[in-house]
């Protein structure tokens, strides 16, 4: 089992949680755990087209056809819209870090993402299945590939994208996305 | 202590090496006074060094009652026992008994060094402990004194048991224990050996103890100890 | 004469024996330090050095490699990357900025890197700094270079002197271009990164410094001189490796998914803290390694310290029992021997410091060019020092082994004259 080393600055700040949750377990209470399934909103499918089809229907594609709707899928999960009611909510998550920014040995920006190897093998995490985290205390970290849960203040951000002039057929930007105010990040345990 | 109490008194005093039945040492009584030479005579085995090792606190007796100058040393702790020897007592051995990384005045204060009352008592005759060291070095040598710097290893042999004897005498310590002291030394060594001996006993006012199988040396003390007559070891039936 | 002088005299008598264990626990200690030394350096010199960065893109090889060569400037490249696949890869949306790179060329022993005004505009170190210049200006002719701090200190170069860069990477190249002098126009201020230790001149100086040669080795008679090859179209044809920033770090894992499927060319993108913790994870095993030997190495000097002290007992019977007759108790012998252990630890642990800061010194620049480790002369530092104290306590705590037996012994001995 793998520890995470509490870097200085941080003894402080869980000192703190430490007494909030003494003298207000109501609000220790408050901080809920969410899955990853939460981030996504309703009824977002964006293999929709893809499901519409039968079995038949779907080995009768032709090759440029299925490429084609390969991109809308593709364009839909780039899309990824975001669940609004979570935003400014205080929350509790589980994953796996993709350290930015290193300091020393210090994590102070991350990404938060739901599987392990999230940056090798498999396809990537659709937007709305990343979170952009910033720790209010940097930290350090011995195994990166152990999951974690991280707490903070979630936000859902409107970003402006630039369309190239190759228009849908491209890949569109990302049109919003989760970030996070982190304050604790412990090891995961269930 | 009365002067009239003697040094050295032991009563029923029984002493075996670990693992053996049979007793070394079986002394119903032996008294000895103060200011006196005493001889100590006995065949090799005889148990004559084992007596001294227990009157010098270096071996306990098993039983018995074992009183130097007053204490009896069979109920001490180690620790009092070294220090009553460090305090009291002077050892002279046959050969072997200097520090051979020391010069001759390092081995001289040795004892000084390990007793604060041999080393007052150092300053209090001759101004300074090295000064006692090269008042007793030059009665025991005569004319012809070593550099009290130089190594002990350059020594002879005569040499070496005088720089022993002056140590042994270093803060005039009531008891000087001699076991076979000149069985190295020739003839004529051997007899200047003892009269510088005599000498410096009798100035500090200590008693000697000399042990020897040599009887040639017996008319020159007043007292003998015959290790035949006052040891009785029985052996235990089996 | 108190106890510490008569250990110190005792030892002296017994030098040859002294001498030996005195050496074997130095040579303990100096293992042990050193290993811990180079843990800590070589950790301390792969923090602090990237910021910002979102992106490494390279041909591909191994992320630790393409980390290490690209920011570190250890080791090489095994391929390159065209100037068509980075110009391609750079024009997607989203990438805020990129910086390309070019590495294979050194001069003196420090190596040059290729690369344009967006590295001094983007390029961040420790935490989101910024590069600031000493002196001069960050380059604006093609065989202008922009030297680090330690190149500038090292080599004692000032701004408007020329220099020659030559071909390959070592410190002695057979090679040079002594044709084509480039010439310093800025010192950068320390960064305490391997920027310190880098020559930066323009992808288009690259190019010119290559004018001529056909697969690295001089063509004979081609000698192109330094006018004609600024008129010469300076095109950078391929780079060694780019870094980019994103305008939204959610879309790097897309964007890296991308640049390793890239169809045209075989590249790697790698998240530079993840390269980074795989590197330290690796350091890590080695690390326990080193420091589970070095930790053995002092247990055996201790150990043989201690055969020795004990093989020695029989030879000092006399003088202990003398030492007895003279008044000596059994917390003066059992201090004795204490102190002697403790002596020859305290002198193990001198020299064995000695020899550490003197091999320190001497193979400083050596180990720098190598393996681009800077190891600075410092002074043990508060782990160290704790080891040292631990290895201190071992050896005071061994002495007491032989001084128990040396006790017992003079008790059994009793003052026979025999022994």
């Amino acid at each position: 089992m793998r520890s995470i080393i509490i870097n200085k600055n941080i003894v402080a700040a869980l000192l703190a949680a430490l007494v909030v949750t003494v003298i207000g377990s109501a609000y220790a209470a408050e901080t809920r755990k969410i899955m990853w399934d939460d981030l996504i909103p309703e009824g977002w499918n964006p293999e929709k087209i893809f499901q519409d089809l039968t079995d038949e229907e779907f080995n009768a594609l032709p090759e440029e056809t299925y490429q084609a709707m390969l991109k809308q899928v593709q364009a839909e999960l780039d899309a990824a819209p975001v669940t609004e009611s979570l935003n400014g909510e205080r929350l509790k998550i589980p994953g796996f870090i993709v350290p930015l920014e290193i300091n020393n040995t210090n994590i102070s920006e991350f990404l938060l993402v739901p599987y392990f190897g999230a940056c090798t093998h498999t396809p990537p995490p659709p937007a709305n299945q990343i979170i952009y985290s910033k720790a209010k205390n940097q930290f350090s970290i011995d195994d990166i590939y152990q999951p974690v849960w991280i707490t903070g203040t979630l936000q859902t951000g409107r970003y402006t994208s630039q369309l190239n002039e190759a228009g849908v057929a491209q890949a569109a930007d990302i049109k919003s996305a989760y970030s996070m105010q982190v304050e604790v990040v412990e090891p995961y345990e269930e | 202590m009365s002067t009239n109490q003697p040094l050295i008194e032991l009563s029923d005093l029984r002493f075996s090496w670990q693992g053996q039945t049979e007793a070394v040492l079986d002394i119903r009584q032996l008294h000895i006074n103060r200011g006196e030479h005493v001889f100590i005579q006995g065949a090799s085995g005889s148990g004559k060094s084992t007596l001294l090792n227990i009157i010098g606190g270096i071996l306990t007796a098993q039983t018995g009652i074992v009183r130097v100058l007053g204490e009896d040393i069979s109920r001490l702790s180690p620790t009092q026992c070294d220090r009553l020897r460090a305090d009291h007592i002077g050892f002279i051995f046959q050969q072997f008994n200097l520090i051979p990384y020391l010069s001759i005045l390092e081995n001289v204060i040795l004892p000084c060094r390990f007793s604060k009352i041999r080393s007052d008592k150092s300053v209090q005759r001759s101004g300074s402990v090295e000064d006692e060291a090269r008042y007793l070095l030059s009665h025991l040598y005569g004319d012809k004194g070593p550099d009290i710097h130089q190594k002990v290893t350059d020594l002879s042999v005569g040499q070496q048991q005088r720089v022993a004897a002056a140590r042994a005498l270093m803060g005039q310590p009531e008891l000087v224990i001699a076991d076979e002291p000149t069985s190295s030394l020739d003839f004529d060594t051997r007899q200047v050996f003892m009269d510088l001996l005599f000498n410096e006993v009798d100035s500090s006012d200590s008693t000697l103890l000399f042990v020897s199988h040599d009887p040639t040396l017996k008319e020159l003390f007043h007292n003998h100890i015959d290790m035949k007559s006052i040891n009785t070891p029985q052996e235990t039936c089996a | 004469m108190n106890l510490a002088l008569l250990a110190y005299r005792s030892l002296v008598n017994r030098r040859s024996t002294a001498i030996l264990t005195v050496v074997s626990i130095a040579i303990s200690v100096t293992l042990l330090l050193g290993v811990e030394k180079i843990r800590i350096n070589a950790r301390d010199s792969f923090a602090n050095t990237i910021s910002g960065t979102d992106l490494i893109v390279g041909g591909r090889s191994g992320s630790v490699q393409l980390l290490l060569y690209s920011i570190f400037r250890i080791g090489n490249a095994t391929n390159n990357i065209s100037w068509e696949s980075y110009q391609a890869i750079t024009s997607k949306p989203g990438i805020k900025w990129t910086i390309p790179i070019s590495l294979g060329d050194s001069h003196r022993g420090y190596r040059v890197m290729g690369t344009n005004q967006d590295y001094f505009e983007y390029y961040r170190h420790g935490n989101k700094r910024k590069l600031e210049l000493a002196a001069g200006e960050t380059f604006k002719d093609y065989f202008d270079v922009v030297i680090g701090a330690e190149v500038a200190d090292a080599l004692n170069y000032q701004v408007g002197e020329d220099v020659i860069v030559t071909h390959g990477i070592s410190s002695s190249s057979i090679t040079d271009h002594k044709d084509k002098p480039f010439h310093v126009s800025g010192i950068l201020k320390p960064t305490g990164t391997p920027v310190d230790r880098t020559l930066h001149i323009s992808l288009e100086g690259i190019e010119a410094m290559h004018l001529g040669w056909q697969n690295g080795v001089p063509i004979p008679n081609a000698n192109t001189s330094v006018k004609r090859a600024r008129k010469s179209q300076l095109q950078p044809k391929s780079i060694t490796a780019f870094l980019l920033g994103l305008e939204n770090k959610i879309t790097a894992f897309k964007l890296q998914r991308f640049i390793n499927e890239y169809p045209n060319e075989s590249l790697l993108a790698i998240f530079p803290g993840v390269a980074l913790h795989e590197l330290w994870g690796l350091m890590s095993i080695a690390e326990k390694a080193l420091l589970a030997i070095s930790s053995f190495v002092v247990v055996a000097a201790l150990i043989g310290m201690l055969a020795v002290s004990l093989a020695g007992l029989n030879e000092r019977r006399r003088e202990i029992a003398i030492l007895r007759s003279v008044g000596a108790g059994y917390r003066h012998i059992i201090g004795l021997l204490v102190v002697e252990s403790s002596l020859l630890t305290m002198a193990g642990i001198m020299t064995g410091l000695i020899l550490l800061y003197s091999g320190l010194i001497l193979a400083q620049p050596l180990i720098e060019s190598s393996y681009g480790l800077h190891i600075p002369v410092t002074l043990p530092g508060l782990r160290e020092l704790g080891m040292l104290s631990i290895l201190a306590a071992a050896g005071i705590l061994v002495g007491l082994i032989p001084a128990y037996r040396a006790y017992r012994n003079s008790l059994l001995d009793g003052m026979s004259s025999k022994t």
